[in-house]
């Protein structure tokens, strides 16, 4: 009799430890799945931030060798140096570079008469494989017509 | 006393993997909370890093604009002193000018954002503009211009 209790009270417990297990589970697969949805995010964001911080690395550097040259094929050259695929058209004056991503940069050049020399403006702007814009920058060079003197 | 009856079952016992599974959600909770705070103020910082940048060009832009207007007003002159030139320069804003042995200084701000601004200022004399300053300073700084008033020489 005391034999048949015990064998009946292991049986409820071996019951109790499947059913708990399957919970553990269940609960763990839901919770598993949200947790892993947020570092699925955070690995997004994280590689948004290192695309936004190559556009604008690479904006920044061709703005500053476009305010220093104010030469299109100039600005073209020292970029490929960068180790970026650019592609320089003289006849469009543009500039495509590749970056990795899917990323297309393009540069165009434009010019404005004023009475003393021209303006030139370089309009930087990134693309995503959509043609979505993704990061855009205006930059320029002031070209006198007449020689500027020498700095102090 | 027969010693198996005391035995305590082998295996785990029900409770433990529950409070097992707990320890290890929370961990992996923990975990992926700041991973995702993390990613997500360095995403901030990289577009407000990004906004500056274009904040900081477009003013320098402008500011490259304002000298060209300046230096297509004197291509007409060729002393810098004369009345019309100060005339003309009156009618652009934002610009000041003192006059200067010889010449001109003109001087004018552009603002980057609330906080800062991009101060300019060329020296018109001879034959040509001379840049003097193209910096960024702080809104809150203190005017650095000299006074226009005689300095003894």
């Amino acid at each position: 009799m005391k034999n048949q209790i015990k064998q009946a009270g292991q049986g409820i417990r071996l019951n109790l430890f499947f059913v708990e297990m399957i919970i553990v589970l269940l609960f763990f697969s839901i919770a598993s799945a949200v947790i892993l949805r947020s570092f699925a995010g955070s690995d997004r964001l994280a590689r948004e931030s290192r695309r936004i911080e190559d556009m604008a690395f690479l904006a920044q550097s061709a703005a500053e060798i476009y305010s220093g040259t104010a030469d299109l094929s100039e600005t073209a050259e020292m970029l490929t140096d960068t180790d970026h695929i650019c592609e320089y058209d003289p006849d469009e004056h543009e500039i495509t570079v590749y970056m990795d991503n899917d990323v297309t940069g393009k540069m165009v050049e434009t010019s404005d008469e004023y009475g003393g020399g021209s303006l030139k403006t370089l309009h930087i702007s990134f693309m995503d494989g959509s043609g979505e814009t993704l990061y855009e920058l205006d930059t320029g060079a002031y070209i006198p017509e007449r020689t500027v003197a020498d700095g102090e | 006393m027969n010693e198996s009856e005391n035995r305590r079952p082998l295996g785990i016992g029900a409770g433990y993997l529950s409070i097992m599974m707990i320890f290890v959600v929370l961990c992996m909770t923990m975990l992926a909370a700041l991973s995702y705070s993390s990613a997500s103020a360095e995403n901030r910082y990289s577009r407000r890093s990004g906004e500056y940048t274009q904040e900081y060009y477009a003013a320098d832009l402008e500011a490259k604009r304002v000298l060209a207007e300046i230096d297509g007003i004197a291509s007409d002159y060729s002393d810098y002193s004369d009345f019309m030139f100060l005339a003309e320069l009156d009618g652009l804003e934002n610009v000041g000018y003192t006059a200067i042995p010889g010449g001109t200084e003109i001087y004018w701000q552009t603002p980057i954002n609330d906080r800062q601004s991009i101060s300019s200022a060329v020296r018109y004399s001879g034959n040509g503009y001379t840049v003097t300053e193209w910096k960024t300073v702080s809104a809150y700084e203190p005017e650095s211009k000299p006074l226009n008033v005689w300095s003894g020489e």
